[in-house]
């Protein structure tokens, strides 16, 4: 007991700092972000009104969770194949293999979107070998459109996707397979009942981490997706660098933390609690 | 613009990171300039700032013995930042036409004192209590001359609109500003007639480029598109710099939309009348001559002009048959109505 409490008490002492760093450099900056959504002396909502009567703000917003939606989802899945993939390679290769997931972290998310900008447009890469080779007259769409960003974004957000999955397939006993196969499971029957469950934290945290990343992106979408898409964080940008309507972009942003906060509860009631536990 | 405060911002981390470690290894570094013998001044990076130092920080140095640190990452937020907590780093800002507006609504400038040295010389559109004009820039259209070699070249708005006489693929600014004149000027509107702009004529102008254009958001993703031809034409701002660096690029300041940037003082500066002696060196004629050497933008002082090669005016906006070929953008009217407009704009684009 007594041990137990000292333990304790270290562990407190050794969060301390952190915690006081956290407190300070974000929980203090968003409380300030609220307050002044909601007016710097008397309390007034119109900007929050405003975001409610506008219908744009709505359609934005309706437009961010989608994305973020699909980008997670198919996240999920390439994320899920490329960890079993990787889990099922000697450890040489493992290594090598998360060398280049984790590669492209080294480039400014500037750079890569001009690189899928090189690939996708109408005199990139892919339509000009699809039209030199003459297999097809006119160049595809691929570029300004929702197509391009939900390319690039996935591109950006996968190793979210498949480190925490392959760390959670890794952790998996190899005798929960043998015993599972000696007991006359077939393989996949094994991968669905010993693989799988075990891996649900895992791919939870995944989903986490890609859909609320992907609901802040940006640059992606003002490069790559033309006229018609556009998320919350462009709006953002726009009232806090060009009209410095601070306000208003404060109440953007509370609304979308307030939106993920709730999303968040909603997926946290839905997962059973064993993984709530382990993983979120 | 959000690629060059995104690459300042590291940059300056990395600034600030290399000042921090001196400091603690040299406490007398102080944070902000020495009174009376530095200022701070804040751009915007590039080329552009590159020649700002050469030819006007260093010889201002040599000259009085003020020695200025040059700055990246301005931007009128964090401008506000320091205002309003009462930390004001900087002493010196060039500031886009667009932006001053705004800045003043908000309180962030100084006014100039101009008692102190004369500004009779200066292009007057480009003199105001508190921003005074330092060089012209100007959004035209701008082409890949090598796509229409041998054929007719676009040279107004109504022929970027013109798709049957002007085959290609258009790019589109998207952004209002410029945008919506350049759309006006294309459907009829005389250039005397743009302010108060016509927002929904100029939409339902731009109705045709919809979902045909290429809208772009960052400037210098411009040159590449229109190498490659992903592009023919399209307004932008940076044609004649391609031009003199001998790309196959070439503009037209036919409704081609002219502008200034002005040197501002910041609200609360410590250093003003270095500031202020800063500006009146400056915008002597020899010194915007010396800038042009470094950046293509145009000289605001006349007796500048005649210091200028002559090849090299005639693709400036400065020089008069370009300044009076194009009409100058209204900030006054913008200010107030940008975040309005861009609204509105933003609901068509999703519409």
């Amino acid at each position: 007991m007594n041990r137990y409490l000292r333990s304790y008490g270290a562990a407190v002492a050794l969060l301390a700092f952190p915690a006081a760093f956290l407190a300070v450099f974000f929980l203090l900056p968003i409380a300030g972000s609220i307050a002044q959504s909601v007016g710097s002396t008397a309390l007034d909502f119109s900007h929050y009104r405003r975001l409610i009567e506008v219908p744009l703000y709505r359609s934005v917003f309706l437009r961010t969770l989608e994305v973020a939606l699909i980008v997670c989802v198919i996240c999920l899945i390439m994320g899920y194949l490329c960890a079993y993939f990787i889990a099922s390679l000697d450890s040489k290769w493992r290594t090598i293999a998360i060398g280049l997931i984790s590669f492209p972290f080294m480039l400014s998310v500037l750079v890569r979107n001009y690189v899928w900008t090189l690939i996708l447009q109408d005199t990139g890469l892919i339509n000009r070998l699809l039209v030199d080779s003459g297999l097809i007259l006119l160049p595809l769409e691929l570029m300004y459109n929702r197509f391009a960003v939900v390319v690039a974004m996935v591109n950006m957000l996968l190793p979210y996707a498949i480190l925490p999955i392959l760390s959670s397939l890794l952790a998996i006993p190899l005798e929960l397979k043998t015993a599972s196969s000696s007991l006359g499971a077939s393989e996949m029957r094994t991968f669905i009942r010993v693989t799988l469950p075990l891996t649900v934290p895992g791919a939870a945290v995944a989903a986490l981490l890609t859909f609320i990343m992907g609901l802040g992106f940006y640059i992606t979408p003002a490069m790559l997706g033309g006229t018609r898409e556009m998320m919350v964080a462009n709006l953002i940008a726009f009232n806090v660098k060009e009209v410095l309507n601070w306000s208003l972009a404060f109440a953007l942003s509370t609304s979308l933390l307030a939106s993920t906060l709730i999303l968040y509860m909603i997926y946290r009631a839905l997962l059973p609690q064993a993984v709530v536990l382990k993983a979120v | 613009m959000t690629i060059e405060s995104r690459m300042t911002t590291r940059r300056r981390f990395v600034a600030t990171m290399a000042t921090a470690s001196a400091a603690l290894a040299l406490p007398a570094i102080a944070a902000r300039a020495q009174s009376g013998k530095e200022l701070v001044f804040a751009g915007f990076g590039g080329a552009y700032q590159e020649g700002q130092v050469k030819a006007l920080f260093e010889p201002f140095e040599k000259e009085t013995g003020i020695r200025i640190i040059a700055t990246t990452g301005v931007e009128l937020a964090r401008l506000k930042a320091q205002v309003g907590s009462n930390n004001v780093e900087w002493d010196l800002i060039s500031l886009p036409d667009r932006l001053r507006y705004t800045a003043l609504l908000e309180g962030l400038l100084e006014k100039l004192d101009y008692s102190r040295f004369s500004v009779a010389d200066l292009l007057p559109q480009t003199v105001t209590d508190y921003c005074c004009g330092c060089v012209t820039f100007a959004a035209q259209l701008t082409y890949n001359n090598e796509v229409f070699s041998g054929q007719p070249t676009p040279t107004t708005w109504r022929d970027m609109w013109d798709t049957d006489k002007f085959k290609g693929r258009r790019g589109m600014l998207s952004s209002v500003t410029y945008l919506l004149e350049f759309a006006l000027l294309a459907d009829g509107v005389p250039k005397e007639k743009l302010y108060p702009l016509d927002v929904e004529r100029s939409l339902k102008s731009l109705e045709k480029f919809k979902r045909t254009a290429v809208w772009w958001t960052q400037f210098p993703q411009v040159e590449q598109m229109l190498l490659s031809r992903e592009i023919v034409m399209t307004p932008w701002t940076r044609g004649v710099t391609s031009q003199l660096a001998g790309k196959p690029i070439r503009v037209s300041y036919d409704g081609a939309a002219i502008s200034y940037e002005g040197w501002v003082i910041p609200k609360g500066s410590k250093n003003y009348d270095q500031a202020m002696r800063f500006i009146e060196f400056a915008i002597r004629p020899d010194r915007q001559a010396e800038l042009t050497k470094y950046i293509a933008y145009g000289p605001t002082n006349r007796k500048a002009f005649p210091l200028v090669a002559p090849s090299v005016l005639d693709l400036l906006p400065s020089a008069s048959r370009n300044f009076d070929a194009g009409f100058l953008f209204n900030g006054e009217w913008w200010g107030p109505n940008l975040a309005r407009v861009t609204e509105r704009f933003n609901e068509w684009r999703l519409s």
